[in-house]
C-alpha cells in the first residue's frame, strides 16, 4: 500500500510546488500521469559526471550528467534542469542539455549549478579546427547501427533488403564500405554532390524508403554522413581500432515511478581514445514494466521491481541496473541469517522492500532436501525419525547424512550425463557405459569439479577405456567442440559469433575462432586394434593444424575468452584447462555454482542457467560472486557447494507467499522456496516407491531405478512424457518442465499408474496383508507420497471414504490414486 | 444554422494547432504526394506494379497512377467516403488497413486526404524535372587528387632538395567515379561517363572535344551506334527513374530522351544494324527501342532483380542479359521468348558479352570466375579465371581473339578469346567499373572509382595515358591528359592550379611545366610511341 500513498502525495505536491522540476509518466491503470518529485530531504551531495573531459577533433562532444544524493537515501537527476557555463567560450561551449563541444584548442572549465550547489569540470580541447576526415568504422558504422540500417530485419538480413546488404550490426566495416560506395557501380553515393546520394536521401525519406525515416535531415547523423561523402568516402582498414570497453553513467539507480534518468555512454577504443557515444549507442530495457528507455537513452521508471537497461555499442554490451522498490520500510526488520548466502539476499531484499516467507516446516524441508540431493522420497521411517529428532542442528545433520547416501551418485551422475550428452547414439553402447561409469566414479569419489572438467577437456585415447574421451564423440570438428566446451563449462553461448558478432555480447568471430583453435589439432579415428568388431574410436592429437579466420583470412591463435593468446607444443587443451580452472577464471566457478544453485533453488541467479553474459546479469551478482569464491576456496567441492546452499535459510524457507513478497511474482529474489514439478526420473521413482512396485527398464536388471539409467535410449513413455532430455543439444533447456495434457491424462487414466496401484505385490496389498489398522495405513500412504503425516481433517475424510467404499482394497486404491494425482505429490515445494 | 456556425468556429479555432497546407485548394503534388512518399510509395510505386504482392497493382507515385487505380478505381473525386483510397486508411479491419502492418496515419493526415478527395482531387503542378547540373560545386572541401608518374627527378630538380617520385597534385577531389567508357567505331573517339556528365575525347590529339552535362544522374553505360553517328547514354535517378539519351555525334546535340524505365538504365546495346537499341535497367526489365522512331518496341521481363548487362547476338536476333537474380538469360528479340537460362551462380551476375562468332557467351559478376556458355545448346563450357572478387564488365574484341574484363581487384585483364586463359594483367590501382577495347584492337580504356580513365596498349599491356575531365562553369572543361613518364597536356586553368611534387614536396611550377607540358608527347603516347625519359635539370 505504501507506494500508492506516496503517489497520491506526489500529486498534491505537484499542485503546491509547480516550479520544482518534475518528471512524469503515464500509468495505464490509473489513466493519468504518474509524477515523481525530487526528494524533499537535505541534499547531501551533488555528483557531476565526468570529473574531467578531453575533446579531441572538431566533431567530438561530451555530455555532462548531474545527480543529487539526498539524506533520505534517494537520488534525483538534475542534468536537464542544471545551469551550465563555460569559463571560456572560445575553447569550449556547453548547451542547456549539458553537451560540451569544442571551439578552440586549450583548457577551460565548465561550471554546473543545480539544487543550489556548483561543481566544475576541467575541459581540455585539442585539434578543434583540425581537418580530420570522417572515419568509417568509428563514425559511420555506429550511425548505421543506431538507425537500424544493419539490423537483422533490414539490410543486415542474410540477403539484405532491396538489393542493399550490410553486415549484421556492422561487424564487417570493409564489406559495408564496399556495399555503400562501390556496389552497383556507386549507385548509392554521389561523391561530387553528397546530398544527392541515395544512402542519405533514403533514410532521410527524401526518397521512398521501405524502412521509413531513420535519419532526420540535417541532424548530426545526417551531417556526419554528408561530411563523410564529401570527404570522398574514406575507406576503413582492418587495422581500425575496435571499441574495447564501455563506461556507463550512472551504473545503477534506485528510482520511484515517474522518475527519469539520462544514461551517458562512453566508449574506450583500443587506441586509447575515449568518446561519448550516447548519441549512437543502442538502448533496450529488459523489462518494460519496470522501466522504459528511449532510443536516446532516456529512462523512465514505471513500476516496482528490478530491471536492466541493455546498452550496446560497436560489439560491446553492458547494462545499467534500475531498481524500483516494491515497498519502502522506515526500518527494515531484522531477518535471521544462516550463512553468507542469506546475508547477500537480505541486502537485496532491503533495497527492494521485500520480506522473506517463514521457515518451512520440518516435513516439507525434509522431503525437499531428499528430492534435491538424491532424487528420492524419504521413507516413512526416515520422516518419522526426523520429525521426532529434537536437536537444534537436526537439519544440518540430515543434510550431511543425505549427502553421503549412495543415491547421491545415481542422481548427480544422471545430471552430468544430461550435460555431457552421454548417449549411445553418438558414443555407441560401450562408449556410453564407459563415460557413464567414469562420471559415476568421479561423483562417488567427490572429485573436485576442476579436476573432473580438466580430465574431460583434455581427454584422449580409446573411447572404450577412456570414459571422458567420449566427450569428443558428440561432435566432430573444432568449432563444435569449442562451442560445447564454452557453453557447458563456462556458461557462455558463443555460437552466434561463428558467423557474425554476437548481437548482445562482446564476442566476435576472433573470440569464437580463438576458442576453436584449442581443438583444431584434435582428431578422431577408428581404433586399429578393436575398430573392426567393436567400432571403437580413438581421440588423438595431430602434430599440425591451425585455425583460420573465415572473414579476415589468416591464422587465429588459440586464445580463451577475454584472455591472452596461449599455445602448447603438444596439446593446447592443457593450456585451456589451466586457464579454465585457474582460481581467478571469471567464468568457470560462476557457471558451476549458478547451475547448481538453479537446480536446488528452482531458478538460476542467471537465467537461463547457461546463458551468462553482461547483458543477462545475475539477479544478485554479489551472491553469485560470493558463491563462486567460496566454491573456489573449497577446492571446487560439489558436496560443499550443495551443503552450503541447503544450509542457507533461503533454501529452507516456506514456499508460500506472504503479502510483503507476493509482488515478486517470479520469485527472482528467492524470498520463498520456488515451487516446481518433479523431474521425469523423480516422478517415475516416486510412483514406484509410493505403490511399492518396481519398473523394469529394458536391458537393465530389475530394480534399476529411473535415476540410475545411463542414457535416454532406455525406453520409457512416462519419462518421455515428463520431459526427460534426449541429450542431443548442449542446453539446459533440453529438459522440459512445462506441464502438458498427456502428463495429466497419463496420471489420471493411464494404464501404468492403475496397474501399479493394483499390483498384487504392491503397497496396498502389502499393507492389507500386514493387517494394520486403517489409521496406520492412511498414515503410511501419506508418508510415502507426501512425506508427511495427514492432518485430522485428512484422516477423517480418508476414514469416511474407506467406510463408504465397496471394500477396503478399493477404498485404499482410490486414496492412493488421489494422493498420486495431487499437486503436493507431483511438486517440489 | 447556428449549430453549423458553432462547429465551424470550433474547427477554425483548432486549426491553429493543426498544420494546414498553404494553398487554397489541396492538390496531389503539393499536399498529398509528400504524405504518400512517407507512408505509401515505398510499396505503391510504378516500379513495383509488376510485383502484385508488394503493390497490389496500385501505384500512388504520380497523379495519373492514382487516377488509374488498380483493377478498380480507388478514387472518386468529390466523394472521399466512396473512394477506396480513403476507406483503406480508416477501415477498422487491421488486415486491410493501410499502411499495412504499421500504425495508421495521423488524424491530421487522414483529414487532409479526405479533404483533398472531397474537394475534387485536384492535381496541382508536378515538380519540374531538371537534369543534374554536373558542375554544381560541393559544399565540402576539396581533396587532393594525386597522379603518380614513373619519373624520379634527382635531388635539386625544380628546387626540391630531395630525390623522389614525381607526382601531380590537384585540389579537385573527390572525383566522381568513371562508370562507363566506349570507343567509336573508327577508334578515334572515346566517350567517358561519370556522374552527371559525358566527356568525349579525341584520341588522336589527346584533348576533349565535348563535355555533355545535360545528363540525369550517374552515366552507367555509353554506346556508339555501329555507324558512329549516334551516342546512346544510359543513367537515371536511383530508385526513381531511368534516363536514356541519344546524341548525334556530328554536333553533339541531344536528339532524344527515351523514357520508360522506372529505375536507372545500367547497360545498353545497339543491334548490329543500328536500328534497335536495347537497354537493361534496375527496374528488372530490358527494353528494346526503335532508334529512328525513338520509342519502345518491346519490354522483356525475364529477371526478378536488377538487370546489370545486356548484349546483342552478332546476327541481331537474340539478346542476352545478366542480373542480380544470379541468372543470365538468352532470349529471342522478336518473340521475347526465353531460349536458355544460364544459372548455377551463387551471386549477382554483372557482366555479359556475346562472342563475335555467335557461338558462345561469357558472363561474370560477384562470382569470381568468368563463365563460358554455349549459346547453341545452353550448356556451360567452363568457368575459369576472373578477378577473384567482383567483375564489373567483360567485352570481346571485334575479331573475337581477346576478352577484356574490369574488376574490383583494381585490375583489368585480357584473356584469350578461345581458350579463356589469361594474357595480360594491368594494374589500375582503383576499383575498375568500366573497360572497352578499341574496334581496331590496338588499345584498351579503363574507367575506375578514382575518377580517372587510363588508356592501355592492348598488345604490350603498357599504360599509355591517364585522362581526366571535369565540367566547369566556364565554357571549357577542366581537363588533363598525362603520360606515366610525366608528360602532360591540359586546360590552362587546371594546369595553373596543379602542383608538381617531388618526394611529396612542392616543386617549382615554371621549370616543371616547361619540361613536362608536351602535347606532342601525349599524342605520341596515344599512338603507343615509346616516349623519352624527361631530362631533369639538377639545379
Amino acid at each position: 500500500m505504501q507506494p500508492r500513498i506516496r503517489l497520491g502525495l506526489a500529486g498534491v505536491l505537484l499542485v503546491l510546488l509547480p516550479l520544482i522540476a518534475t518528471a512524469q509518466t503515464f500509468d495505464p491503470k490509473q489513466g493519468k500521469a504518474v509524477v515523481a518529485n525530487p526528494p524533499t530531504a537535505v541534499l547531501r551531495k551533488l555528483t557531476v559526471f565526468p570529473a574531467m573531459m578531453e575533446l579531441v577533433g572538431p566533431r567530438d562532444e561530451h555530455r555532462i550528467g548531474v545527480l543529487g544524493e539526498y539524506a533520505d537515501g534517494r537520488s534525483w537527476e538534475w542534468t536537464s534542469s542544471a545551469k551550465y557555463a563555460s569559463a571560456n567560450a572560445k575553447i569550449a561551449e556547453v548547451d542547456a542539455h549539458g553537451i560540451v563541444r569544442p571551439v578552440g584548442d586549450g583548457q577551460t572549465t565548465i561550471t554546473v549549478t543545480a539544487a543550489g550547489k556548483s561543481e566544475t569540470i576541467n575541459v581540455k580541447v585539442s585539434k578543434a579546427a583540425a581537418d580530420i576526415p570522417v572515419a568509417f568504422t568509428r563514425e559511420i558504422v555506429p550511425i548505421l547501427t543506431r538507425a537500424g540500417c544493419n539490423g537483422g530485419g533490414c539490410h543486415g538480413a542474410q540477403h539484405g533488403r532491396g538489393g542493399f546488404k550490410l553486415s549484421l550490426f556492422g561487424f564487417d566495416p570493409l564489406f559495408d564500405h564496399a556495399q555503400i560506395v562501390q556496389s552497383a557501380e556507386g549507385r548509392r553515393v554521389v561523391l561530387s554532390d553528397p546530398e544527392r546520394s541515395i544512402v542519405l536521401m533514403k533514410p532521410a525519406l527524401l526518397m521512398e524508403h521501405g524502412g521509413g525515416e531513420r535519419i532526420a535531415v540535417n541532424s548530426r547523423e545526417y551531417d556526419i554522413l554528408k561530411r563523410w561523402l564529401g570527404d570522398g568516402t574514406p575507406e576503413p582498414s582492418v587495422k581500425d581500432p575496435e571499441a574495447a570497453s564501455l563506461e556507463i553513467w550512472p551504473a545503477r539507480r534506485i528510482m520511484v515511478p515517474g522518475e527519469q534518468q539520462q544514461i551517458i555512454v562512453k566508449a574506450k577504443w583500443k587506441d586509447g581514445k575515449v568518446e561519448d557515444v550516447t548519441s549512437t549507442a543502442q538502448f533496450d530495457s529488459l523489462n518494460e514494466g519496470v522501466a522504459s528507455v528511449t532510443p536516446a537513452g532516456f529512462v523512465t521508471a514505471k513500476g516496482p521491481g528490478e530491471t536492466h537497461v541493455m546498452i550496446r555499442f560497436m560489439g560491446q554490451a553492458t547494462v545499467v541496473q534500475i531498481t524500483l522498490p516494491y515497498a519502502k520500510y522506515e526500518k527494515y526488520p531484522e531477518v535471521a541469517k544462516h550463512n553468507f548466502i542469506d546475508e547477500k539476499l537480505v541486502a537485496k531484499w532491503r533495497d527492494l522492500g521485500l520480506q522473506p516467507s517463514a521457515l518451512a516446516e520440518d516435513d516439507e524441508f525434509f522431503r525437499r532436501m531428499n528430492l534435491d540431493t538424491i532424487g528420492t522420497l524419504p521413507s516413512p521411517q526416515e520422516v518419522r525419525a526426523f520429525l521426532a529428532d529434537k536437536s537444534p542442528d537436526k537439519r544440518a545433520k540430515a543434510i550431511d547424512k543425505v549427502l553421503a547416501r549412495p543415491e547421491f551418485v545415481d542422481f548427480w551422475a544422471q545430471k552430468w550425463g544430461d550435460l555431457l550428452r552421454i548417449n549411445r547414439t553418438s558414443m555407441n553402447e560401450r562408449g556410453m557405459w564407459s563415460f557413464h561409469n567414469w562420471v559415476r566414479a568421479n561423483i562417488r569419489d567427490n572429485k573436485p569439479m576442476d579436476e573432473m572438467v580438466r580430465d574431460i577437456v583434455t581427454a584422449e585415447g580409446s573411447t572404450y577405456t577412456e570414459g571422458p574421451a567420449n566427450f569428443f564423440m558428440t561432435a566432430n570438428n573444432a568449432a563444435d567442440w569449442a562451442e560445447t566446451t564454452t557453453q557447458l563449462f563456462l556458461g557462455v553461448r558463443i555460437g552466434c559469433a561463428k558467423c557474425h558478432h554476437h548481437p548482445f555480447e562482446k564476442w566476435s568471430q576472433d573470440d569464437y575462432y580463438g576458442m576453436a583453435a584449442f581443438f583444431v589439432r584434435l582428431g578422431t579415428k577408428n581404433s586399429q586394434e578393436f575398430g573392426l568388431f567393436g567400432r571403437e574410436k580413438v581421440v588423438y592429437l595431430k602434430s599440425i593444424g591451425e585455425q583460420t579466420h573465415p572473414r579476415k583470412g589468416g591464422l587465429v591463435k588459440s586464445r580463451p575468452l577475454d584472455g591472452e593468446a596461449m599455445d602448447d607444443p603438444i596439446d593446447r587443451r592443457v593450456k585451456l584447462a589451466d586457464w579454465m580452472t585457474a582460481s581467478d577464471n571469471p567464468f568457470f566457478a560462476r557457471n558451476i555454482v549458478n547451475r547448481f544453485w538453479g537446480y536446488l533453488m528452482g531458478r538460476g541467479l542467471v537465467e537461463p542457467l547457461d546463458d551468462m553474459r553482461a547483458t543477462n546479469p545475475a539477479s544478485n551478482p554479489e551472491l553469485l560472486d560470493a558463491l563462486a569464491s567460496d566454491f573456489v576456496k573449497h577446492k571446487y567441492d560439489l558436496k560443499h557447494l550443495l551443503r552450503t546452499i541447503m544450509n542457507s535459510r533461503a533454501y529452507q524457507l516456506a514456499s508460500t507467499t506472504i503479502p510483503s513478497n507476493e509482488s515478486d511474482a517470479a520469485n527472482v529474489h528467492y524470498t520463498r522456496f520456488t515451487v516446481r514439478r518433479l523431474t521425469a526420473e523423480q516422478i517415475a521413482d516416486a510412483l514406484d516407491f509410493a505403490t511399492g512396485t518396481r519398473e523394469k527398464y529394458l536391458g537393465l536388471p530389475l530394480g534399476t531405478r529411473a535415476i540410475q539409467l545411463p542414457d535416454t535410449a532406455v525406453k520409457s513413455y512416462l519419462l518421455d512424457v515428463f520431459g526427460r532430455p534426449p541429450r542431443q543439444i548442449t542446453c539446459e533447456c533440453e529438459r522440459v518442465s512445462q506441464p502438458n495434457i498427456s502428463q495429466a491424462l497419463h496420471l489420471l487414466n493411464g494404464d501404468i499408474l492403475n496397474k501399479k496401484i493394483g499390483d498384487p505385490t504392491g503397497k496396498i496389498d502389502g499393507l492389507l496383508k500386514a493387517k494394520q489398522k486403517n489409521e496406520q495405513v492412511v498414515e503410511d500412504l501419506y508418508l510415502s507420497t507426501l512425506s508427511r503425516l495427514p492432518n485430522q481433517d485428512e484422516i477423517d475424510r480418508a476414514n469416511r471414504w474407506l467406510r463408504e467404499a465397496p471394500n477396503t482394497r478399493e477404498g485404499l486404491q482410490d486414496l492412493l490414486w488421489a494422493l498420486l494425482n495431487s499437486r503436493e505429490f507431483l511438486f517440489q515445494h | 444554422m447556428r449549430i453549423i456556425i458553432a462547429a465551424f468556429g470550433f474547427f477554425a479555432a483548432s486549426s491553429a494547432v493543426v498544420a494546414q497546407p498553404s494553398g487554397v485548394d489541396l492538390t496531389y503534388w503539393q499536399d498529398i504526394r509528400p504524405i504518400f512518399r512517407k507512408h505509401c510509395t515505398a510499396c505503391h510505386s510504378a516500379r513495383n506494379l509488376r510485383e502484385i504482392d508488394v503493390s497490389g497493382g496500385l501505384a500512388l507515385d504520380s497523379f495519373d497512377a492514382v487516377k488509374k487505380g488498380a483493377k478498380q478505381s480507388v478514387l472518386s473525386p468529390g466523394h472521399a467516403e466512396k473512394s477506396a483510397l480513403y476507406d483503406l486508411l480508416v477501415t477498422k479491419d487491421k488486415k486491410k488497413r493501410m499502411p499495412l502492418d504499421s500504425d495508421p496515419l495521423s488524424k491530421e493526415k487522414i483529414a487532409l486526404v479526405k479533404k483533398w478527395i472531397d474537394s475534387g482531387a485536384k492535381e496541382g503542378t508536378p515538380p519540374v524535372e531538371v537534369a543534374t547540373p554536373a558542375s554544381k560545386k560541393s559544399a565540402t572541401r576539396k581533396l587532393d587528387v594525386a597522379i603518380a608518374t614513373t619519373a624520379i627527378p634527382p635531388a635539386g630538380a625544380f628546387g626540391v632538395k630531395a630525390a623522389g617520385k614525381l607526382d601531380l597534385a590537384m585540389k579537385i577531389g573527390p572525383l566522381a567515379p568513371i562508370t562507363a567508357v566506349a570507343f567509336n567505331p573508327s577508334s578515334t573517339l572515346l566517350a567517358v561517363g561519370s556522374y552527371g556528365q559525358v566527356a568525349v575525347w579525341d584520341l588522336v590529339k589527346g584533348v576533349p572535344v565535348k563535355v555533355l552535362t545535360n545528363v540525369l544522374g550517374a552515366v552507367n553505360d555509353l554506346r556508339f551506334s555501329p555507324k558512329g553517328d549516334l551516342l546512346a547514354v544510359g543513367g537515371g535517378q536511383p530508385s526513381a527513374k531511368g534516363d536514356l539519351r541519344l546524341y548525334q555525334t556530328a554536333d553533339w546535340k541531344l536528339i532524344a530522351t527515351l523514357r520508360g524505365h522506372d529505375d536507372v538504365v545500367f547497360s545498353l546495346a545497339f543491334s548490329p544494324d543500328g536500328a534497335r537499341l536495347a537497354s537493361a535497367s534496375f527496374d528488372h526489365s530490358v527494353r528494346l527501342w526503335d532508334v529512328k522512331a525513338q520509342a519502345t518496341v518491346k519490354e522483356y521481363h525475364h529477371h526478378s532483380d536488377f538487370v546489370y548487362a545486356v548484349a546483342f547476338s552478332p546476327d541481331g536476333k537474340k539478346l542476352v542479359s545478366a542480373s542480380k537474380d544470379r541468372t543470365v538469360q538468352l532470349f529471342d528479340v522478336e518473340s521475347g521468348k526465353s531460349v536458355f537460362t544460364f544459372s548455377g551462380m551463387d551471386q549477382d551476375v554483372m557482366a555479359v558479352a556475346f562472342h563475335p562468332n555467335g557461338k558462345s557467351i561469357i558472363s561474370s559478376g560477384f562470382e569470381a570466375a568468368i563463365y563460358w556458355w554455349n549459346a547453341e545448346n545452353g550448356e556451360k563450357i567452363k568457368a575459369q579465371g576472373g578477378h577473384g572478387v567482383a567483375t564489373h564488365e567483360v567485352a570481346f574484341s571485334k575479331d573475337g581473339k581477346r576478352v577484356v574484363s574490369a574488376g574490383a581487384d583494381r585490375t583489368i585483364r585480357t584473356w584469350d578469346g578461345t581458350a579463356g586463359t589469361v594474357v595480360k594483367i594491368m594494374s589500375v590501382g582503383s576499383v575498375t567499373y568500366a573497360v572497352a577495347i578499341s574496334p581496331d584492337g590496338k588499345r584498351l580504356a579503363s574507367g575506375s572509382f578514382d575518377g580517372l580513365v587510363r588508356i592501355w596498349d592492348e598488345v604490350s599491356g603498357r599504360h599509355l595515358v591517364t585522362l581526366l575531365a571535369i565540367a566547369s562553369d566556364a565554357e571549357q572543361p577542366d581537363w588533363l591528359a598525362i603520360t606515366p613518364e610525366g608528360f602532360a597536356h591540359g586546360s590552362d586553368k587546371l594546369l595553373a592550379a596543379a602542383q608538381w611534387r617531388v618526394a611529396g614536396q612542392a616543386a617549382a611550377s615554371v621549370p616543371a611545366w616547361a619540361l613536362l607540358r608536351q602535347p606532342s608527347h601525349v599524342a605520341g603516347a596515344l599512338r603507343s610511341d615509346i616516349l623519352p625519359v624527361p631530362m631533369f635539370d639538377k639545379k
